[in-house]
């Protein structure tokens, strides 16, 4: 990403930089517009991406270099069944993590496993209604999301809180960020509009930004 | 761990405070904190693993599987060495149906269409939409045709397929076309035109062989594939006819190059061999036979002699006596094969009745290593009582046949159109299997009445009807469509509505009887969780008859009493159940056999094979006179030729063309596998057997690219160039060239068997003739 927007205050995980509330916050509100962009766009999704994918602007504009422009919701609807859930034969970007991860190319392997039993440790588990997988982008991001749900509210954070934290993001952010190149490649080949492209781009540069290795 | 580096410019300036509550405060969050007394241990992989039975479901077959489960995801899938049918065997496809559920391709929840039809934009539905959808289309229908036929349903066998037919009886349609008229209806409506009924081989004793067309080292069928690669080395003779030298050819004893469309000058002519040296069996014929000197007098008064048939075949005549002689010195242990698929030729019938009649006079009937017909365990059955609708009208294919004799071209060509086949020309259809040639040309025609809704179910007709551009403009004219599957078909995505299917490693399936000389039930259950919001027919036609019950202009055509029968006996007291309540209903005669369906995947009531039944005194066939029949009295009655005659073939319509013949790998079954990773590995496209004496006079090299046309159309592919293959015919495996340019692996790859072949089609059965088209080729 380009040094110009640098302002040179790093948000440590851990360290004399601490860890606050309002980078808890922050992180939180990324990592859940990114999820809503990932997850089938119906009426409630779609209620909330009109309502606050304004206010991140900032966050689009410093990681993609530009906001994503909200379609139409069939459009988008269409969109993301074409590009995500079933295309004539094939989905042309697969949004579980296994797919990428695990050496034969299928659904729900080994990383599912991993990342099911590292969200249970964590005390989080899937809606079983939901009839998804755990792996999926937009739920790996909302659990991500989530981890900062667990910063104590009350100030000041323990010093240690950020390195604490990193360690409950970072398996399956971690996942994420292995993956996240080969998606936003697919998506860039295959999406007919650009708002897809944005949250590719960004969730990419969002992720090497948190520097998670 | 490495200090944070982010830079907090990029995203501070946000808060995520608003978006947490609107969304993880409001229940639209996908995850939820599990609660303190929650038991979490069954989240969490713990390397247990089972070992569940159940059975395959990558082609017709349904051999048994053990399936080894290791914290609820499928690792692999064993044979069960237990299970009677299939022998302890699992093909190349039965393992890879281990990488099925988790397909990425696969169907996740409803999609409804919302762009023009095949333009591929759709939206998630919940299935409570979806089945007011269909419901609402369905009463739309009714009322704008007025004629609960104009709903066709199309579908292929499986075990879910009796609930599709709950929804296909509950809608009140007689229109239903099934897979058999591209399959092997030929060979039924032949093999019981003459013993009442089909039967099987018995492979696994016979003495000696003759198997026509029937690749069944490639085609897989099981015993029969089983019992022919085990016991053929030990003694068994066999002998076998195919324009191609196939993997079964290799390991035949004999093999003839036959010229297609003229084995049954073959099969007359042994039989002129073994009538004219009195080599049948005078004992079961006195008993059993009728018409036997009617047939006798054919034989010898057309004198289908071994040298007549050599003229036709190219078959030494020699050769023709030598398989006869054999044939009748091995009887009753002698099989002609009876097959599978066999919709080869126009005029199919009647060759397959030759075959029949074959092991007729010689005896080889109902006993060990003879043709043997199908034992069965009875299963108690459900009554479940649809109501009778008064807004229906007779199928499209029984009241089509004007349309049909002026557009199919084999019924105009043929030959022998015109000397005998009745007004109706499909006269022996099955109840509920149609005739798919027919039927999509009443569809396009509107005749006698337009039928504009289609209702699929693990049908891909686009891929496995012949000539594609005409399934499409059928699927044009429909007002509505809806596709029951578990991948996005080519068929699918021409839908309005489509509904993803559970795969056969996460359903209950329910109990079937096969049916055979080792007679077995099976069934199915899950061995993992579905991954997604898939279902099984069972709940999809629970789904869809609960919101048609709330429509009421769907009943009024019938009589409130019987709408009430419908209401208990189908849905209170099956549909409404758990499918489990069922499958143990259907096994209540025999104590115990639920319990081991559970266990082992199958129930047998015996290892044994079963034989003899017919043989019995004063037993009937189910023919007309009660006996094995060689002039047959309902073809008579019908106008039809009571006995076989010989057909010439249709000849190329110029120089040049080659006869166009399609078959089978054993690691795919027809266009539905191809793009299965494990699969693709072994065979990652198809291509064109060309002779190489033709080759060499078109220019065609091994590996060239070549344009193939026929009148209905033309595909590209490359050539393999051969010995193993006549002079006068072509041939590459179906599969290929799909539409999809989704299908990533086989897109693009090779060509689309669909594409290529004309309709054309038995005259008797319907069934569609696959081996009658003619084509030419040339370097691309």
């Amino acid at each position: 990403m380009p040094d110009e927007h640098d302002d040179g205050q790093g948000a440590g995980w851990g360290g004399s930089a601490g860890f606050d509330l309002e980078t808890a916050d922050a992180l939180q509100g990324c990592f859940l517009i990114l999820s809503l962009l990932f997850r089938y766009p119906g009426p409630e999704v779609y209620q909330n991406l009109s309502e606050h994918l304004q206010g991140f602007e900032p966050f689009f504009q410093a990681y993609a270099g530009r906001s994503p422009r909200l379609i139409p919701q069939e459009e988008l609807q269409a969109e993301y069944v074409r590009l995500f859930v079933n295309n004539r034969g094939f989905v042309p970007v697969i949004p579980y993590l296994s797919y990428y991860r695990d050496s034969n190319r299928l659904l729900a392997g080994n990383s599912l496993k991993r990342i099911r039993d590292h969200m249970k440790r964590t005390g989080f588990v899937l809606d079983e209604d939901l009839g998804e997988l755990e792996d999926h982008l937009a739920v790996l991001l909302e659990f991500c999301a989530r981890i900062f749900s667990k910063c104590p509210r009350a100030e000041p954070p323990a010093e240690d809180e950020g390195v604490r934290l990193q360690t409950l993001l970072q398996p399956c952010a971690g996942y994420l960020l292995e993956a996240a190149p080969e998606m936003r490649g697919l998506i860039r080949e295959h999406a007919q509009y650009d708002i897809y492209r944005v949250a590719g781009d960004t969730l990419e540069n969002f992720l090497l930004d948190l520097d998670l290795q | 761990m490495s200090a944070m580096k982010m830079n907090r410019r990029r995203f501070l300036g946000v808060s995520g405070g608003a978006l947490a509550a609107a969304t993880l405060g409001s229940g639209l969050g996908q995850l939820r904190a599990a609660e303190d007394s929650e038991d979490l241990s069954k989240f969490e992989s713990q390397g247990n693993k089972v070992s569940i039975a159940s059975n395959c479901a990558m082609c017709v077959n349904k051999c048994g599987i053990i399936a080894e489960v290791i914290d609820g995801r499928l690792h692999k899938i064993n044979p069960n060495p237990e299970h009677v049918k299939s022998r302890g065997m699992l093909c190349a496809k039965g393992n890879a149906g281990a990488a099925l559920p988790y397909s990425p391709d696969r169907l996740k929840r409803p999609l409804l269409r919302t762009g023009k039809r095949g333009e591929g934009k759709w939206k998630e539905i919940s299935w409570e939409e979806a089945y007011r959808h269909a419901a609402e289309k369905l009463a739309e229908l009714k009322k704008k045709y007025t004629n609960r036929s104009s709903v066709a349903f199309a579908s292929t066998e499986g075990l879910q397929e009796e609930f599709f037919y709950y929804l296909v009886s509950g809608f009140g349609s007689l229109n239903t076309v099934r897979h058999p008229t591209l399959c092997l209806s030929t060979n039924i409506q032949g093999w019981s035109s003459v013993y009442g009924v089909y039967p099987d081989a018995d492979l696994r004793h016979a003495e000696f062989v003759v198997m026509i067309g029937s690749d069944r080292a490639q085609s897989l069928i099981t015993p029969d594939s089983v019992d022919f690669q085990r016991y053929k080395p030990k003694g068994q003779i066999l002998v076998y006819l195919d324009p191609r030298f196939t993997e079964t050819a290799a390991k035949a004893d004999k093999w003839f190059a036959v010229k297609p469309r003229t084995d049954m000058a073959f099969t007359l002519a042994m039989t002129h061999v073994i009538l004219q040296e009195e080599l049948y069996d005078k004992a079961f014929v006195a008993e059993n036979v009728h018409g036997f000197e009617q047939f006798r007098e054919h034989i010898f008064s057309n004198e289908y002699t071994p040298e007549w048939a050599e003229t036709k075949c190219d078959i030494p005549a020699e050769e023709i006596r030598w398989t006869a002689r054999q044939f009748a010195r091995h009887a009753p242990r002698s099989v002609i094969y009876p097959g599978r698929r066999s919709s080869f030729y126009a005029h199919e019938v009647y060759f397959r009745q030759t075959c029949a009649m074959l092991t007729a006079i010689c005896g080889c009937w109902d006993v060990k290593g003879a043709v043997v017909p199908k034992s069965s365990v009875s299963l108690s059955s459900h009554t479940p009582l649809f109501p009778f609708f008064y807004d229906v009208e007779e199928r499209v294919d029984k009241e089509a046949v004007g349309i049909v004799k002026k557009v199919v071209p084999s019924v105009v060509d043929c030959p022998l159109v015109g000397t005998g086949l009745p007004e109706d020309s499909c006269a022996f259809l099955s109840e509920r299997d149609g005739s798919w040639i027919t039927f999509r040309e009443a569809v396009l025609h509107d005749e006698p009445y337009p039928v504009r809704g289609f209702f699929v179910f693990k049908q891909n007709p686009v891929q496995s009807v012949p000539n594609t551009s005409k399934t499409l403009k059928m699927m044009e004219k429909m007002d509505f469509i809806c596709v029951i599957e578990q991948q996005m078909s080519d068929t699918a995505w021409y839908a309005d509505l489509v509904l993803p299917h559970s795969t056969y490693l996460e359903s209950w399936d329910p109990c079937h009887a096969l049916s055979g000389i080792w007679p077995v039930v099976v069934a199915r259950q899950p061995v993992i969780q579905p991954l997604f919001k898939t279902k099984t027919m069972f709940e999809i036609s629970r789904g869809i008859l609960k919101e048609m019950l709330t429509i009421p202009e769907l009943w009024e055509d019938t009589d409130p009493e019987g709408l009430e029968d419908f209401k208990k006996t189908v849905m209170e007291e099956i549909l409404d159940q758990p499918i489990q309540a069922y499958m143990e209903h259907q096994l209540s005669k025999y104590p115990g056999a639920y319990e081991q369906i559970l266990e082992k995947g199958v129930f047998a009531l015996s290892d044994q094979p079963q034989y003899g039944t017919t043989r019995k005194k004063g037993f009937r066939f189910k023919t007309k006179t009660g006996k094995i029949e060689l002039f047959n009295e309902r073809f008579q009655a019908k106008g039809l030729d009571p006995m076989p005659s010989y057909c010439e073939a249709l000849r190329p319509r110029k120089e040049g063309e080659y006869r166009f013949l399609v078959g089978r790998t054993a690691w795919h079954t027809h266009s539905s596998t191809q793009n299965i990773p494990h699969l693709w590995e072994i065979m990652k496209e198809n291509a064109i057997w060309i002779n190489t004496e033709e080759a060499r006079k078109l220019g065609i090299r091994n590996g060239d690219s070549c344009r193939v046309s026929s009148k209905a159309g033309q595909q590209t592919l490359k050539a393999y160039v051969t010995e193993k293959i006549r002079r006068d015919a072509v041939y590459y495996v179906n599969g290929w060239g799909r539409l999809s340019p989704g299908m990533s692996l086989v897109y693009k790859k090779g060509a689309s068997e669909a594409e290529i072949l004309e309709d054309t089609m038995d005259s008797i059965s319907g069934s569609a003739a696959m081996h009658e088209t003619y084509v030419t080729l040339e370097k691309a």
